[in-house]
């Protein structure tokens, strides 16, 4: 080979350079336009990081404040301790004479954008009556909410408040009533109202009346306690201290409590022979002291509940509390199960099946059921069964069972529907939407992401639209089912008692 | 080079050629379409019909996707910060001007230089040399060059292992979640990676289409 020839510049190529191979090629050189759908993905999966981006912003929110409070664009705004979204902006309005916030919310709290909604600046505060906000301390400043009614009409503007809300988060419904007296005394917004020592209101205002001849005091009543103001109701001043020296007495300390002594407030009390519902707008005389006798009345009014319709009573069931001897390999074994039962008109008592039933497997005579402070030996007689549910006879009613439940409000339901949850009659009861609730051959499952305990078993199942008696809530384990009401139930029964 | 040496050296390209992989200089026959040339030592594709058209237009089009992807890249929330009830979210571009506005000029400025600026110019002069080949060999040669400096210094990647680094030392102290942004941003920093990878200088000499 001549090595030579081939490195001198200019000399044509020798056979030392070699000749490349030839390969048929595969397709693929052919057509080279398929390339682009690499631009192409690049476009879509940029259109989708977009739309993931922009997915969950709700409505942008403008809301106007008289002080911003160190407010900072990027805080948040909370509602029920959570954010439901943040503010893109804060800046003075063009007349100097406000703070204009924009806010984006979350598209899950998008509904919070509504009329009636209230939004205020939540801040620490220690008041005499309450501390609250001590978060923003540390964390910052957020702007709290408060939805208007569920039906309002969407709204992007609003005004916030100065001071946080004091009003109750359900508010529509509410009673709200003016008292009349001849001094302040320290009476101030958000101070409680209170009905034997437990708050049923709160005050709203206080001012001097147009001809600035007394002070009017607006208070509202929360709607289940609506019943309890009548015509005949009298309102005084708790200041919460009152104190007087006999000399026989010795020193004399009235404390109503501790709240009241340091915000003061209003107690109400209502006479025995309740008179006419108050309605909203009423007129009362705020007197400066009570009446001892005051304390004295006892009248008794079914109180309402939020959930139902105004005027409806609120179901008390009965704890009841089933006691058995378990047969067991040697000897026996006491067991307990405990829920609730409804007290009916004519003596029965509505409850699931397994609380008024003697147990399968006890020791017989054993099984006993303890209510309303008496103690019954269940025997295959003593209740009538429809499916899971049963109709217990008492033999004898005690006056602590509570008003019975008139048959007049009980009826069967169709399918399911909006309904309330009643348990404890002293702690709130549950809301049920139709939605949460799966018809299955007459039973109504309940969406396992409510919660509800297995204390709620046997709780009287009210509807929403007109407070009837619809059902009995039946807790096993995980699940938990609503029964309807059976009329033949109840109707066989009434037949069976009658020879 | 005087224009007519030039002329006879474009209008009578050389039947020669170097193998991309191992260097070796091969004569090349002439071709049907469909058949290649292949290296003699290592086997690799040395000559191809429409090779510089398919070369470029793969560079063309992963800098395009580059392109697309960078604009949510730099504009959508990268990074969420929550430390003791302060939140904080920000893009690329919003939070590299906020730096310039506190004052940071300098880390400000390179951020800016470096992350955004560079790696915009490198994916347009690249789709410019891969699409527009009706260019003069003489703007070409320019492009070449402008591309070859400053795609150095284009240093998106750089930034992603900052993020990293933020991620490790803060992460006791604050809560971070990476925004929709993050994602754009690094498939966009792959995407440029193939794009510069993928583009072969010699393909925008070629003339044979």
């Amino acid at each position: 080979m001549n090595t030579d020839a081939a490195s001198r510049p200019g000399a044509t190529p020798t056979p030392s350079v070699p000749l490349a191979e030839v390969k048929t090629a595969t397709q693929r050189a052919a057509d080279t336009r398929w390339v682009w759908t690499l631009a192409g993905t690049c476009a879509l999966v940029a259109a989708l990081i977009v739309a993931w981006a922009f997915a969950g912003r709700g409505p942008e929110i403008r809301i106007r404040f008289m002080d911003g409070h160190d407010l900072k664009t990027g805080d948040a705004i909370k509602y029920r301790g959570i954010n439901v979204g943040e503010l893109v902006d804060v800046r003075l309005s063009e007349d100097l004479a406000s703070v204009e916030v924009r806010a984006r919310l979350l598209q899950s709290a998008a509904h919070l954008a509504r009329a009636g909604s209230r939004f205020w600046i939540e801040r620490p505060h220690v008041g005499l009556g309450q501390i609250r906000g001590l978060g923003t301390i540390v964390g910052g400043r957020y702007l709290a909410v408060l939805p208007g009614p569920d039906d309002a009409l969407p709204q992007l503007e609003f005004q916030g408040l100065e001071a946080p809300s004091d009003a109750v988060e359900n508010t529509e419904g509410g009673l709200e009533v003016i008292l009349d007296c001849d001094q302040r005394h320290g009476m101030q917004p958000g101070s409680p109202l209170t009905y034997r020592g437990v708050t049923v209101g709160s005050i709203i205002s206080v001012g001097l009346s147009t001809d600035a001849a007394r002070v009017e005091t607006r208070v509202r009543i929360e709607q289940q306690y609506a019943a309890l103001v009548r015509s005949n109701t009298v309102f005084w001043r708790a200041s919460g201290l009152d104190m007087s020296f006999g000399l026989f007495k010795g020193l004399e300390l009235d404390v109503e409590s501790l709240s009241t002594l340091a915000a003061g407030g209003v107690s109400l009390a209502t006479p025995a022979p309740p008179g006419a519902r108050a309605v909203t707008g009423q007129r009362f005389r705020l007197v400066d002291k009570s009446d001892p006798k005051w304390r004295e009345w006892a009248p008794q009014i079914a109180l309402g509940s939020t959930l139902l319709p105004e005027g409806a009573a609120r179901p008390t069931p009965a704890r009841v509390s089933l006691r058995w001897l378990e047969k067991q390999i040697i000897g026996s074994k006491v067991r307990q199960r405990g829920g609730w039962m409804l007290l009916l008109e004519g003596g029965t008592l509505l409850a699931p099946g397994d609380l008024v039933t003697p147990v399968e497997g006890s020791v017989d005579g054993s099984s006993v059921i303890a209510w309303a402070g008496r103690e019954d030996r269940l025997t295959p007689t003593s209740s009538v069964h429809s499916g899971e549910i049963a109709l217990f006879a008492a033999t004898e009613v005690p006056t602590s069972a509570g008003k019975p439940w008139p048959r007049s409000l009980i009826r069967t339901a169709a399918g399911p529907e909006d309904c309330a949850l009643f348990a404890d009659p002293v702690s709130p009861p549950v809301a049920l939407s139709t939605g949460r609730l799966a018809a299955d051959g007459g039973v109504w499952t309940i969406d396992p992401a409510v919660s509800l305990d297995t204390d709620w078993h046997g709780a009287a199942v009210v509807s929403r639209t007109d407070g009837k008696l619809i059902g009995t809530l039946v807790v096993q384990g995980q699940t938990r089912r609503i029964l309807p009401i059976d009329m033949g139930l109840l109707d066989g029964q009434s037949a069976m008692k009658a020879p | 080079m005087n224009s007519s040496a030039r002329d006879e050296f474009m209008s009578a390209p050389t039947d020669c050629k170097a193998c991309a992989h191992c260097g070796l200089i091969h004569r090349l026959p002439d071709l049907a379409p469909g058949e290649s040339a292949m290296c003699v030592r290592c086997g690799e594709v040395v000559h191809a019909p429409g090779w510089a058209r398919r070369s470029l237009r793969i560079t063309a089009s992963a800098a395009f996707g580059a392109l697309i992807l960078y604009v949510p890249a730099m504009l959508l929330p990268i990074l969420r910060i929550d430390r003791l009830g302060f939140h904080n979210e920000s893009s690329v571009l919003v939070g590299t001007i906020d730096i310039i506005r506190h004052g940071n000029w300098f880390v400000g400025g390179v951020v800016l230089l470096f992350s955004i600026v560079f790696p915009l110019i490198k994916l347009l002069l690249l789709l410019e040399l891969s699409l527009l080949r009706l260019m003069g060999e003489r703007s070409k040669a320019i492009t070449h060059t402008v591309l070859e400096h400053a795609g150095r210094w284009s240093m998106m990647d750089v930034m992603l292992l900052a993020f990293l680094v933020m991620l490790v030392k803060l992460g006791a102290l604050a809560e971070f979640t990476f925004g929709p942004g993050a994602v754009a941003f690094v498939l966009c920093v792959v995407m440029s990676i193939f794009a510069s990878s993928s583009f072969d200088p010699r393909a925008i000499w070629e003339t044979d289409g």
